[in-house]
């Protein structure tokens, strides 16, 4: 007994023998910045601990110059948890009328607005009543209360009753022991001569019924594809934030058109101006015009009260419907490129003129465009994160128009009508509504497009061509003089070696022989075949550079595959051929084939292919000289087959 | 070329020369005598394993037949050597080695029986080889150094041990290539003087003068072959005014084996030529 009274009175020295003292000057809050403080605070393991106290004022100034903002706390902490009545104030001002002086002041009055937000809590929990009111000031004294809000926590420390009263609209509802809304929630739209009145019925978070009651009427709003009872698969329901998303998904699925007489809003609009003030109402307890009030306040990050107030039901994608989404976005972004790129192309100018493909693509580019924000809409509803929360085959025309192009357009060419077909998909089947039948639609639209835009860009390089055609036979003809004058060994001459020799005659031969060829080619051929002339020309160059490196490349595989070896009795260093049967395989069956095969096969299509050949023939004896080859040394012996050889040795062989 | 083979074959003679005149000093009053030449055959291995950058295992293995009983070269087996031996490269003009040898003496006349079949001669050597390069061959300068204990095949004789010094000049001098590689035939003249010590050497200090000229082939950096017909000639041991003088066929096969793992016998390649 003795013990444990000792111990009580030990440990309520130590509780109190915390120095709290009070601080006053520049602080700063995380989000905030620099204010005028004062708080009070003690020191534990150098962490300043705020106990008791606590004022806040940020003064800063608006974009506009005239306008200051001030920002301010009140309330105070225990052992740095927020702790009874608290306040928050936002207030936008600006200085009016002449300055006065008041002792060493200048003072002058204000105009403007203030957001205020008054608060309890208990040790971070919220508790009673809390209060945001938004008013204005003239003259430094409040004039007009333009909204309040009032939302009630009960000692369980949840959310119980809710109220808005603004100008245009009046709010009142209850939540349950969750939290969640709960019951009849009333919403008075204030209209000029009647009100309007807006009923939701919640049951445990879900919404249940939403009508308008008009003349004793009730009009009933229509949800397509949002579950509206709980009482069947609970299992898949979620409670979530009265945010963003919830207001998303009540939007899409909102699709009453009802107008009312005595209001020019329809129902959907009304529904949805009530859904957003909510939303916005329960944000405004926590975060306003980008400030985290409490965390901000609080220091450490913690979640201040339960945020989840509704409940919706979600419907999961299935794997086909994710890739679906997926490629939907691919797809449009695809479509939007290329109709842009299309657009934008000055060829098109004298294009659409002159050839009939560029004129029909025009055509359909035109047409797509002009359904463009329809398939950007459709797509962006498929992107939406409201749209896992609906049931999809609820889905109908209502929400995804069907997007049609017809089969058959008019297009006038050279003077002349003609029909054509404009080859784009029929719409997806909105009132049997699949999310893969959707991107199917948009696959099928993306791949007509890439074809157009293949063909198109096939006539635009022509046209391109066209127009830099002697540019490019200048180049020709440069390629086809250098091939020549190698091969002549007018230029190049140290370099002209046997192989040179043993091709030169035919090299030339083939040189001008396919020169006369593409000088013989009609207008229209010369602009499809150029390239091809050039490439062919630029191989024969290619050519002759590989064998200027071929007597350097011979003595580096024969030096590679030669051992010194110092010989004991004679004291001499002795060569000696290393890996002799991939060597002789080599030097005695594949070097001479490749070589008559390229003394043999002067063409376009062969010479690329025997220089990529002996190349390969190169890189691989220079990779296997390190490496274990016994295996092949056995396999090559005896083997004289030059291609049964380059399948031993693991080269690729082009045929 | 010629300048080289004439200047070679005066310095041949010079020391083909030199110890008829020695010998001569020696047994000063005594007429020399040379008993009849008898005749042997040789047949050597050398074998060379390579363990590392410096090191070698030498390795040689000799069989010798001697005439006897009317048989000229063939007669009898004289003697069975087993040499083994270290050798470090301290260049590749200059090498030393060491180590031991294990002879097997065969009975002079195997019919009689008071000799004894086989006699065991064990040795330690060493040996110092420098090598001089020329344009088109190669002089060669071997010290070598012997410690035997022998006894001859006579029942009951006792061991005597005995110091050998050797002094071999020889040559390689390659006949269808310039330099000695693969494929080469070469001829190599080759003078050996074997001088001994030992307290049962009584003015026979000249055991061996061995004159050698072969002709080999070279197979491949590791295979070789030589053949030649050696006259040697020696003072005897009872007396040193006597000589004994021999012809001696001589085969020989070199060998030789990196045994070094096969990257540190592989120089770098440049794979990204």
């Amino acid at each position: 007994m003795i013990i444990s009274i000792l111990c009580l009175l030990v440990s309520s020295m130590t509780t109190y023998s915390q120095n709290t003292e009070r601080y006053v000057g520049q602080y700063a809050l995380e989000q905030l910045g620099q204010g005028s403080a004062t708080f009070d605070y003690y020191l534990k393991k150098k962490d300043t601990i705020f106990n008791g106290v606590f004022q806040y004022d940020q003064l800063s100034k608006e974009s506009t110059k005239r306008v200051q903002r001030i920002i301010s706390y009140r309330g105070e902490f225990v052992r740095n948890k927020l702790q009874g009545n608290w306040t928050f104030s936002m207030k936008n001002l600006r200085s009016i009328g002449e300055q006065r002086a008041q002792d060493y002041n200048l003072i002058s009055p204000t105009s403007g607005n203030e957001f205020f937000l008054s608060t309890g809590f208990d040790k971070n929990d919220p508790i009673g009543n809390w209060q945001v009111i938004k008013r204005s000031f003239v003259t430094s004294k409040p004039t007009d209360t333009l909204y309040r809000s009032n939302l009630k926590f009960s000692k369980k420390h949840v959310k119980e009753h809710f109220m808005v009263d603004h100008k245009h609209i009046k709010i009142a509802g209850s939540f349950n022991d969750k939290g969640l809304l709960n019951g009849e929630w009333k919403i008075i739209h204030k209209g000029q001569d009647k009100n309007i009145m807006e009923i939701r019925e919640y049951e445990d978070g879900a919404i249940k019924k939403h009508y308008f009651k008009v003349n004793e009427q009730m009009i009933f709003v229509d949800y397509l594809g949002l579950d509206m009872s709980k009482e069947k698969n609970k299992e898949t329901w979620e409670d979530v934030a009265y945010d963003e998303l919830y207001v998303a998904v009540h939007e899409l699925a909102n699709i009453s058109t009802y107008q009312i007489e005595e209001s020019d809003e329809r129902i959907d609009q009304l529904a949805s101006f009530s859904t957003d003030r909510i939303q916005e109402a329960f944000m405004e307890y926590h975060r306003y015009k980008g400030v985290n009030i409490w965390e901000t306040a609080a220091k450490n990050k913690v979640d201040l009260f339960n945020k989840n107030s509704v409940s919706l039901r979600r419907h999961p994608f299935s794997s086909q419907e994710v890739e679906a989404i997926d490629a939907m976005k691919e797809d449009l972004l695809f479509i939007k490129e290329k109709l842009r790129k299309f657009d934008d192309e000055k060829m098109m100018e004298i294009g659409e003129y002159q050839y009939e493909t560029l004129k029909k693509t025009k055509e359909i580019y035109q047409l797509i465009t002009t359904r463009l924000a329809q398939l950007e809409q459709t797509v962006s509803i498929t992107q939406s994160d409201a749209l896992e929360y609906l049931k999809r085959e609820e889905l109908d025309h209502r929400i995804f128009e069907e997007i049609d192009f017809p089969e058959v357009i008019d297009v006038t060419f050279k003077d002349e009508q003609m029909k054509i077909k404009t080859g784009l998909p029929l719409s997806f089947d909105a009132d049997n509504f699949k999310l893969i039948d959707l991107a199917d639609f948009m696959h099928k639209l993306q791949q007509r497009v890439a074809s157009l835009d293949a063909q198109a860009q096939k006539k635009l390089n022509d046209l391109l061509k066209q127009t830099k055609l002697n540019e490019i036979e200048d180049e020709l003809i440069k390629k086809k003089d250098k091939a020549l004058a190698l091969y002549a060994q007018d230029i190049e001459k140290d370099t002209f070696n046997a192989y040179h020799q043993g091709t030169a005659k035919n090299a030339k031969r083939f040189v001008n022989d396919k020169f006369r060829q593409y000088a013989s080619l009609s207008l229209d051929e010369k602009k499809s075949r150029i390239d091809e002339f050039i490439a062919c020309f630029n191989a024969v160059i290619d050519l002759y550079h590989l064998q200027s490196d071929i007597p350097s490349r011979l003595d580096r595989i024969e030096e590679l595959y030669t051992r010194t070896v110092w010989n004991p009795y004679t004291y001499s260093d002795m060569d000696e051929r290393v890996k002799k049967r991939i060597f002789v395989a080599y030097d005695k069956i594949l070097v001479p084939f490749l070589l008559e095969q390229i003394n043999k096969e002067i063409n376009c299509k062969d010479i690329p292919r025997n220089i990529d050949n002996f190349k390969r023939l190169y890189d691989r004896m220079v990779e296997i000289r390190e490496q274990d080859t016994k295996h092949i040394e056995r396999q090559v012996k005896k083997e004289n087959d030059p291609l049964m050889l380059f399948k031993l040795l693991s080269i690729k062989y082009s045929e | 070329m010629m300048k080289s083979l004439y200047l070679f074959c005066l310095y041949s003679l010079l020391i083909l020369m030199f110890p008829y005149k020695l010998i001569a000093q020696e047994v000063s009053e005594e007429e020399t005598t040379v008993n009849a030449p008898s005749t042997g055959s040789w047949f050597h291995t050398y074998g060379k394993f390579r363990l590392g950058d410096k090191l070698f295992w030498d390795a040689q293995t000799h069989f010798r037949t001697a005439g006897f009983d009317g048989t000229d070269y063939f007669g009898r087996m004289a003697q069975v050597y087993n040499r083994h031996g270290i050798k470090y490269l301290f260049s590749k003009r200059f090498t030393a080695t060491v180590g031991g040898v294990l002879r097997l003496n065969f009975s002079p006349d195997p019919q009689n029986d008071d000799f004894e079949n086989i006699v065991l001669e064990p040795r330690i050597w060493h040996q110092y080889v420098y090598s001089m390069r020329f344009d088109h061959f190669k002089i060669f300068h071997r010290f070598r150094f012997e410690h035997r204990w022998s006894r001859s095949n006579l029942e009951g004789s006792n061991y005597r041990y005995r110091n050998r010094y050797r002094y071999k000049y020889y040559m390689y001098i390659p006949l269808n290539n310039r330099k000695l590689k693969p494929g080469t035939f070469y001829f190599s003249p080759d003078i050996e003087l074997i001088m001994q010590s030992g307290r049962s050497v009584k003015g026979n200090f000249i055991e061996d003068l061995r004159f050698r000229p072969k002709l080999g082939y070279i197979a491949s950096p590791q295979l070789q072959y030589a053949f030649s017909l050696m006259y040697t000639l020696g003072q005897t041991f009872d007396d040193a005014a006597v000589l004994d003088s021999r012809f001696i066929l001589n085969f020989n096969v070199y060998y030789s084996f990196d045994l070094r793992k096969f990257k540190k016998r592989i120089p770098e390649t440049n794979v990204k030529d």
